[in-house]
């Protein structure tokens, strides 16, 4: 038999087409249905685009997570170092300034002998210093006629306070000396301090 | 007939009903489904360029020091010079030998302050305190009392040289 011969078997409906419709729609229902129709392909052009948009937002941000967590551990890590230079810098200053306020005796040790003039003999020299301020007490012995240095420039980076003669204390005489008869014990005592 | 006129008219609404939903679903799905995942992952991305702008803070805030290595360093030569500068290392420096003094006495006036006492030649006193301010930076003068010598007042002064430690200070 022929192949191109053989029929489809019929379908036959159970239950004939009415012949009056049951439901007749009202005419304008059809826009109805075109306006439903546009409207659900606006939106599926719509969620299309929206979708896209969503996808690249979802790669921005798995991105985005993977660079918090790294920028959070160098976060964590910079604080760190940040904490550990401002230690650094605090204690570097801190001995600085501790370096600096630490007077150093030197200035002063060059200046004692401008005091103490040519024909003059220094016996006992006193410094002492506390915070800024210094005192120095020089004894000297001096002819009488003479007199003990006046207004003496101050040493480097210090400034005079008050400075004059005054009357050497006991202990500040030589023991067992006396002074040759023209001569006689002064003392000079000046205040220094640091600008 | 009035049984299936009214089931084809509940039909009708229902299909009317189900295309209008497929009709909004696209923009419920946006607004109810995509938007709010949207601003959470908005705000997980304004969270990063936080941290990334908190990051290069950091980084201009660390560049403004200047030299870090260098000064610590000096700190940790700063600290070793502290702890070096004890009272045994003072009396080894003066009385080692290489300074000619005699009548060397040590006197621990209070906690925080210690008193040397010798004999020495002017010149040799100071180039001793010189080489002392040199190897002992945190050590403070507190006093210095220079006087004759009995035995050569020409030539040797007893000092009395009065410091305080820079470990006593820190107490």
């Amino acid at each position: 038999m022929n192949p191109h011969h053989l029929k489809l078997p019929v379908i036959i409906d159970l239950q004939p087409a009415p012949e009056n419709p049951i439901l007749r729609l009202p005419d304008w229902m059809k826009y109805l249905f075109i306006l439903l129709y546009i409207c659900t392909l606006f939106g599926m052009g719509l969620l299309l685009k929206e979708g896209y948009g969503f996808f690249k937002l979802y790669q921005l941000k798995v991105q985005a997570l993977r660079t918090a967590e790294q920028a959070t551990r160098d976060i964590a890590a910079l604080n760190q170092k940040l904490m550990e230079n401002r230690r650094t810098q605090n204690s570097y200053e801190q001995f600085k300034y501790r370096q600096r306020a630490i007077a150093r005796p030197g200035p002063l040790l060059n200046w004692l002998p401008t005091l103490v003039g040519r024909a003059q003999r220094a016996h006992f020299i006193s410094l002492q210093q506390a915070n800024d301020k210094v005192n120095v007490r020089v004894t000297l012995e001096k002819a009488i006629a003479d007199s003990v240095i006046q207004n003496p420039a101050p040493p480097a980076d210090y400034q005079i306070v008050q400075s004059g003669e005054e009357t050497p204390k006991y202990q500040e005489l030589p023991t067992n000396q006396r002074p040759s008869p023209k001569n006689e014990y002064a003392a000079f005592a000046a205040q220094l301090k640091k600008p | 007939m009035k049984s299936n006129a009214l089931r084809a008219q509940l039909a009708a609404v229902a299909a009317i009903v189900f295309l209008a939903l497929v009709a909004v679903a696209p923009w419920v799905a946006g607004s109810h489904v995509l938007k709010p995942v949207s601003v959470k992952w908005n705000q997980i991305i304004r969270r990063k360029d936080g941290l990334l702008v908190e990051e290069a803070g950091l980084e201009a805030k660390i560049k403004e020091f200047q030299n870090m290595e260098e000064k610590r360093k000096a700190n940790e030569l700063f600290q070793k010079n502290i702890d070096q500068s004890g009272l045994d290392s003072m009396q080894g420096l003066i009385n080692n030998g290489k300074y000619p003094i005699y009548s060397f006495r040590t006197l621990q006036l209070d906690s925080k302050e210690t008193s040397f006492s010798f004999v020495t030649q002017y010149n040799t006193l100071g180039q001793l305190l010189t080489d002392l301010w040199n190897t002992f930076q945190f050590v403070e003068l507190s006093s210095l009392v220079m006087k004759p010598s009995p035995n050569k007042p020409e030539e040797d002064v007893v000092a009395t040289l009065t410091v305080r430690l820079p470990r006593a200070q820190n107490r």
